[in-house]
């Protein structure tokens, strides 16, 4: 079974089951997404809208694309994702490429307290295909560009009858198997402080499936001997402290998969599970807790390739 | 005219998208979604496939077959272990290619811990290996059991090999620099084949540290394609 790799979007992206040109185009699509909607590239076309923040802008279909889409889940989770938290995330350090974090918090000026956001507002004029944002806000599509371009990659490869594949972006996972191959994909679900480490393993027969897990353990970083992490509660601006550690979600395609892993993660254990059977309830769901222990859908059973078991040690060593 | 307005409020508490002109935002079609292109121009350049089977999809690269290399793995909770490597020369000892490695290692540990598996990165030159070739090995932590993995019969860059005498090689770190070393070579061809491999403590009173690895053995089946067998799960999902 070919595989190939390749480093997009500051992650590591793979594919199986697909020849090397259809990986290229992969590859080069999740290059130009990134060149096109990073927040730390100056050149990119979002960091141009960001930066003319307050007056009407004009985009391409492209990001007209992805901001709708955006737009969409903002909707659907009642705000708990949102695509406004750019002007929060550099409040609260995330102002540059993630490995370079920690680096500029030692060489950066603190500020007391992040400043809060004022009322603001948006326009999206879908006609004129432009935005306006209010001077004071800007746009962060880092909890959707990366899911959105997987899933149109591998839609793409769909169209052009490819029968079966796998794309895997950082752990953003879709992959799909038509009626003529019988071999199911088969998934580990990584420890949250080890990803070298499984801790049980999924399996994916005919059809199309999306896994996207959302962990506070990665993308953290410490500022003023507090540790911060890149998943905020809108309704507090804050990093969240829900009792979750890592959720992983599984559904029919990967992006909602994507977003609805990091509301999870957000919402907590009480309140995310009824949530998502409300707005989704095809999907399945696994959580590692606080305390290490596991809680899982129901319907995740009929995934379930290798048992997870009730509890895992949780250590980062 | 329709817009979308959305009122941010405070730290975005309000949550709230008041449409203008659009009813049942979320269920909408994307309007700007006019097909699953993923070129610059719109216009992707993916050829159609030339038949529906999933061989279309699998490089057309003619190798002689598969080699199951196959081991007993033990775990050793101890310091500076547990560390293990694959890979194939030729009957010259001229590096052909890394089948696994443990991530710690392949993925640069080695810095930190030079005891890491001399041997093989010396063979492979891994200091220099590209990033793609890392990512292609890395072994994830595997449990104590049986295990296999498997030789395509191609090279590094992905070429197949000719027919003849290769050596696979199984370097494991015990303790440090106490490493055990599995050595056993196979006739890939025309025929069927199986062999044992051969083992050496390095240095010799290693093995008093415990034991890592055993029952090296492989088994050379021809014709046999590395999309027919079940492997060790090759994707993780994990936090982003």
């Amino acid at each position: 079974m070919p595989e190939f790799h390749s480093n997009q979007m500051n992650t590591h992206v793979q594919t199986s089951g697909i020849n090397a040109p259809d990986a290229c185009e992969v590859f080069e699509w999740m290059s130009l997404v990134e060149n096109q909607f990073s927040r730390f590239l100056e050149d990119s076309e979002l960091s141009h809208v960001n930066r003319r923040a307050g007056q009407i802008t004009l985009v391409s279909q492209k990001f007209a694309e992805l901001l709708f889409e955006a737009l969409r889940f903002y909707s659907e989770t009642s705000g708990i994702f949102n695509p406004f938290l750019g002007q929060l995330m550099c409040e609260i350090g995330y102002d540059c490429s993630f490995e370079k974090i920690n680096y500029q918090h030692e060489h950066r000026d603190k500020e007391e307290n992040p400043a809060q956001s004022a009322n603001t507002f948006f326009t999206f004029d879908l006609d004129q295909r432009s935005v306006t944002l209010s001077p004071d806000s800007m746009l962060d599509f880092g909890g959707i560009a990366k899911g959105w371009a997987v899933q149109k990659a591998v839609l793409n490869l769909i169209d052009h009858g490819r029968p079966r594949g796998l794309v895997n972006a950082g752990g953003d996972i879709m992959c799909w198997n038509d009626t003529h191959d019988r071999t199911p994909w088969v998934i580990g679900v990584s420890h949250p402080y080890k990803d070298d480490q499984i801790i049980g393993q999924l399996a994916f027969h005919i059809g199309r499936w999306g896994v996207a897990t959302s962990s506070k353990t990665k993308r953290s970083w410490r500022d003023s001997g507090i540790t911060l992490h890149h998943l905020i509660d809108p309704r507090n601006g804050s990093p969240s402290d829900s009792d979750i550690i890592q959720a992983t979600v599984i559904g029919p395609a990967l992006l909602p998969c994507e977003i609805y892993a990091k509301c999870l993660l957000i919402l907590g254990s009480q309140d995310g599970p009824a949530w998502l059977r409300a707005i989704q309830p095809d999907c399945a769901y696994l959580f590692i807790m606080e305390d290490g222990q596991l809680i899982m859908s129901s319907n995740l059973n009929d995934y379930i390739h290798e048992q997870f078991p009730k509890k895992i040690i949780l250590s980062a060593q | 005219m329709k817009k979308i307005l959305a009122p941010v409020v405070g730290t975005l508490g309000a949550g709230v998208i008041i449409l203008s002109s659009m009813s049942n935002f979320a269920h909408v079609d994307n309007p700007f979604s006019l097909s699953h292109s993923t070129s610059s121009s719109d216009a992707s350049s993916l050829p159609e496939p030339s038949s529906q089977t999933n061989a279309a999809n699998i490089p057309d690269v003619q190798t002689l077959g598969l080699v199951a290399i196959n081991y007993r793995l033990f775990h050793l909770n101890q310091l500076a272990s547990n560390q293990i490597a694959f890979w194939i020369e030729d009957e010259k000892g001229n590096y052909v290619k890394t089948l696994r490695a443990s991530s710690f290692t392949a993925g640069g540990g080695y810095d930190m811990r030079p005891e890491s598996l001399p041997e093989w990165r010396k063979a492979s030159n891994w200091a220099h290996a590209s990033k793609t070739e890392v990512n292609r090995v890395k072994l994830p932590e595997q449990n104590a059991g049986v295990h296999t993995v498997y030789w395509d019969c191609t090279d590094a860059s992905g070429k197949a090999v000719k027919p003849g005498t290769y050596v696979y090689k199984v370097e494991g770190n015990i303790y440090w620099q106490n490493r055990v070393v599995f050595t056993g070579k196979i006739t890939v061809g025309k025929k069927d084949t199986q062999t044992a491999a051969q083992v050496v403590y390095k240095p010799a009173g290693a093995k008093s540290h415990g034991v890592l690895l055993e029952n090296v053995h492989a088994d050379f089946d021809s014709g046999k394609s590395i999309a027919s067998v079940k492997q060790d799960p090759p994707t993780n999902t994990q936090g982003s």
